[in-house]
């Protein structure tokens, strides 16, 4: 179908954000093996550390903002039955969102942070849930989404929120860790939780990966299913 | 099935995502490379990291060409087509292994030998592209859709915008050797700091007309 100029443009907006999502991690990744590695002195892993923590903020930032883009792309190509309140609900939803997400970034203080990093991870598990009914619900019933390759889509963004959930929390004993580090000193000890907490949260990593990579796959395929 | 379009497509975005998305990694890096506060020792830690995922943008940039050409032929719209098609790839694999060569023997005679090949092909993709561009858009040929011919054109510029990253860069390299051989003078700080600013206007007109080009493949405007 042909796009109005309007609606190229939140598809192209639903594509850079998948750009700077999984081109984001990229830095993310290899950064996070330096940070890591105990050859490098304490201040060189803090700063590393910061580093990969701002450059985090492409994909945190990224996935808020895929929930609005992604239900105005399916509403766009009338794939999705939602009215436009509904829609405009979304943005704001996802405004609001985003403004948490980037608090928690640049708010120092751990005690004030620590009950919206509460309410923050519970939201994802609703999101999570939330998208996996609707998701369901399309497959079996055709609404809210008529198409199932779109209804795909969304099981597999509920499945990525699953991820970010099991990196935050698998990357708490790394947290810890990386704080005795930080305060003491390295101990190998210390460096082979930090390790083994890393380990398990690349695997959620690379799921996300995975997931990111075939849902952008299957919006370019648009199957028939 | 899935049509060999929607694939093409899929890896022209991906080479989008190691190209644009890997960038800001490298961008953020390079600021924290020429403050001060840090310690020698954790630059050079930052300069590795930064080296490493640099490699994706080069790789991606190269192969961008032959994929877009493979879109450009799927619409209908270049005279590559075919058997024709060998030779963007033929040219992209050369490219390809000329770059890494350059990147990887840094310094050696071989690699300057590389780096100036490198240039060459720029050079010579720059002036190719700006002809076939503005010859489209003046007689209809080679490429027969004009959004398709501003995407080529716009390619051209951003080749500029990575030699001009190149050049501007040039001083940094010797810069950092002294920071690592003699310790942070605010001579040297000085030096580290003009490429790395001065570098900013290259990288965000490159990265502005990669969102344009990104805009005009979704919108594929009646130009």
């Amino acid at each position: 179908m042909e796009l109005e100029f309007w609606q190229s443009v939140i598809v192209w907006l639903h594509l850079l954000l998948f750009v700077y999502w999984l081109g984001g991690d990229i830095g993310v990744f290899y950064t996070s093996y330096f940070r890591n590695n105990p050859k490098y002195d304490v201040p060189t892993r803090i700063l590393l550390a910061r580093i990969t923590g701002d450059i985090d903020m492409a994909p945190k930032t990224t996935m808020v903002l895929m929930v609005p883009t992604g239900f105005t792309v399916a509403a766009i190509h009338g794939y999705l039955t939602i009215s436009s309140t509904w829609l405009i609900a979304f943005w704001i939803f996802g405004a609001v969102w985003l403004a948490l997400v980037w608090w928690l970034h640049l708010e120092k203080s751990p005690e004030k942070k620590a009950p919206w990093a509460k309410f923050d991870l519970r939201l994802r598990w609703a999101l999570m849930i939330t998208f996996t009914v609707l998701a369901i619900s399309s497959f079996t019933t055709g609404e809210p989404i008529n198409v199932n390759f779109v209804a795909l889509k969304l099981l597999i963004f509920a499945a990525t929120i699953g991820c970010g959930i099991g990196i935050r929390v698998s990357i708490k004993p790394y947290v810890a860790a990386f704080a005795e580090i930080k305060a003491e000193g390295s101990t190998p000890e210390r460096e082979a939780r930090l390790n083994a907490a890393a380990k398990r949260s690349r695997n959620f990593v690379k799921g996300i990966w995975v997931l990111v990579a075939l849902a952008a796959f299957i919006g370019t395929w648009k199957p028939g299913f | 099935m899935i049509d060999p379009q929607s694939l093409w497509i899929m890896v022209h975005v991906v080479l989008l995502v190691y190209w644009l998305g890997a960038d800001i990694s490298v961008f953020y890096s390079s600021l924290q490379i020429i403050k001060p506060e840090n310690s020698p020792e954790t630059r050079a830690a930052v300069a590795r990291v930064l080296g490493f995922v640099n490699f994706f943008p080069s790789v991606a940039s190269i192969m961008m060409l032959p994929v877009g050409l493979m879109l450009a032929d799927g619409k209908g719209a270049s005279p590559l087509t075919g058997g024709w098609l060998v030779l963007p790839w033929a040219i992209a694999g050369v490219w390809l292994l000329i770059s890494v060569g350059a990147a990887t023997q840094r310094g050696t005679p071989i690699g300057k030998r590389y780096a100036s090949i490198d240039l060459w092909i720029r050079l010579v993709l720059i002036a190719v592209l700006t002809i076939a561009a503005i010859a489209s858009f003046a007689g209809g040929a080679p490429f027969t859709s004009n959004w398709i011919a501003l995407k080529v054109l716009l390619f051209a510029f951003v080749l500029v915008c990575g030699l001009g990253i190149r050049f501007t860069f040039a001083n940094f390299g010797p810069a950092f050797g002294r920071l690592m051989a003699e310790g942070s003078t605010p001579e040297t700080e000085a030096a580290l700091r003009v490429p790395v600013m001065s570098v900013k206007k290259w990288v965000l007109m490159l990265w502005a007309a990669l969102v344009v080009m990104a805009l005009l493949g979704i919108a594929q405007p009646h130009l």
